[in-house]
């Protein structure tokens, strides 16, 4: 079991990855934040050890993705579908980012996941790969065609490499 | 104009967890993880209460199990074979010890265990070892070893027993303190008495001699005795202050069967008159 300060000091480190991750996925609030406290949950009983904070972050990462997943194939999930996609996201958020990120959300998770960790993580193909357990190869794919469909969803206007 | 990277991160930036999420977050771990150490308490205290369950479960039951298996009453059953019924509070076998080779042979194989005293009777007496034994002019002897409390109840089904028993057959009590001077000299405790009996008008008789003597011949040296000093007695010569002292248990045995002899013994055949051996203490019955 893991001390206090440590669940706490994790919690403030990567709150704001690990919501990103759920809301990608899961597209509400109430939702996202079920999962997102049993990412912290799973870190907190977690028996195991990180050789390292970078060890520590794609743990959690993957956690958040299959916490995510898991969720969203449940049976009370399936039929209780939620429709307020994207009303989450503040109201006076400029009307770019929520173009942009509806867009980002509406793609099939396979790209949302390696865009987001991409794009926004920073993380390389191979890395994304270890974490998604997919080939290098792979997320190189998904990557172009997730570029691909999101230049498609946001008219290209105004995109740029 | 912006690049496409930009946007998808500062659309992804935009999404940030509060205040409200953290706190609430770090306060839902900290309560389950007190939920867990108050789990890891009641564990503690369930497997706690488990195990002093578990132990008065067994003390109880050790108890109970003594309680049941003590031995607080016997039935000797003495003819040549000698059979000791060793009964529980319930009057239930709850073993039976043979005092000689005769009696472990009528004994094998007897399912006796948890039977009611009565039952148990029935099927030592009507065994076809026993049968054998059950001649004419043998003696078989129950002695009733009890309490005040059961005696009278014991004896009572005792005499049920044997009341269809042809030839000579008696039921007898015996003090019920006697019984572990009885076993510690390993006979029974009907047989323990008719030798304290015998020692009265015999003090060179020995336990290993009544030991390896029949009832029959036990009780043939007692009536033996017991005519003689009632001749003495009527004679003057004395003895029979010790024989009639004796008599104190008079009424004690009583005659349950058919037979001959039980009469003629200590309470009912004072009065006959017949001397076989002139009063002599040493009769020389036994060879």
């Amino acid at each position: 079991m893991r001390s206090e300060a440590e669940i706490n000091r994790v919690v403030d480190e990567y709150a704001d990855m690990v919501k990103r991750v759920c809301f990608y996925h899961l597209k509400n609030k109430t939702d996202t934040e079920d999962v997102f406290q049993n990412v912290f949950l799973k870190y907190m009983t977690y028996e195991g050890s990180f050789a390292d904070r970078e060890h520590e972050k794609a743990w959690l990462l993957r956690v958040a993705i299959n916490a995510s997943k898991d969720y969203l194939k449940s049976f009370f999930r399936r039929n209780v579908v939620s429709f307020e996609v994207l009303h989450e996201v503040e109201a006076e958020e400029a009307e770019e980012h929520r173009e942009v990120l509806e867009a980002v959300l509406s793609l099939p998770v396979k790209y949302k996941d390696t865009i987001y960790l991409h794009y926004y993580e920073g993380y390389s193909a191979a890395e994304i790969g270890r974490i998604l357990g997919k080939k290098e190869n792979t997320v190189y794919s998904l990557l172009f065609r997730g570029r691909e469909m999101l230049k498609e969803k946001l008219g290209g206007d105004g995109i740029d490499e | 104009m912006m690049a496409l990277t930009n946007k998808i991160y500062d659309a992804f930036d935009h999404i940030q967890a509060d205040a409200r999420l953290k706190e609430g977050t770090k306060q839902f771990l900290r309560e389950r993880n007190r939920g867990k150490s108050r789990q890891g308490y009641h564990q503690v205290m369930k497997y706690a209460v488990s195990a002093v369950c578990g132990l008065l479960l067994l003390v109880m039951g050790g108890v109970g199990t003594s309680w049941i298996l003590r031995p607080v009453s016997y039935v000797s059953i003495d003819v040549n074979p000698s059979i000791e019924l060793a009964l529980n509070r319930f009057d239930r076998v709850v073993s039976a010890e043979a005092y000689n080779a005769e009696g472990e042979e009528i004994l094998d194989g007897l399912p006796l265990k948890w039977k009611k005293y009565t039952e148990a009777i029935d099927t030592v007496i009507g065994s076809e070892g026993m049968r054998l034994y059950l001649t004419d002019t043998s003696q078989l002897v129950l002695t009733v070893v009890a309490d005040s409390a059961n005696e009278a109840k014991l004896t009572e089904g005792v005499k049920a027993c044997t009341s269809h028993v042809e030839g000579s057959c008696h039921s007898t009590q015996a003090d019920i303190n006697e019984a572990p001077q009885a076993h510690e000299n390993g006979i029974s405790c009907g047989k323990y008495k008719a030798y304290l009996e015998l020692s009265q008008y015999d003090s060179s008789i020995t336990l290993e001699e009544c030991r390896r003597m029949s009832m029959e011949e036990i009780w043939e040296r007692l009536r033996e005795y017991e005519e003689g000093g009632e001749d003495d007695a009527i004679d003057g010569t004395g003895i029979s202050e010790e024989s009639v002292g004796d008599g104190t248990e008079t009424g004690e045995e009583t005659d349950c069967g058919y037979g001959y002899g039980n009469e003629e013994r200590r309470g009912y055949g004072y009065g006959n008159g017949s001397s076989h051996h002139g009063g002599g203490h040493h009769g020389g019955m036994h060879e």
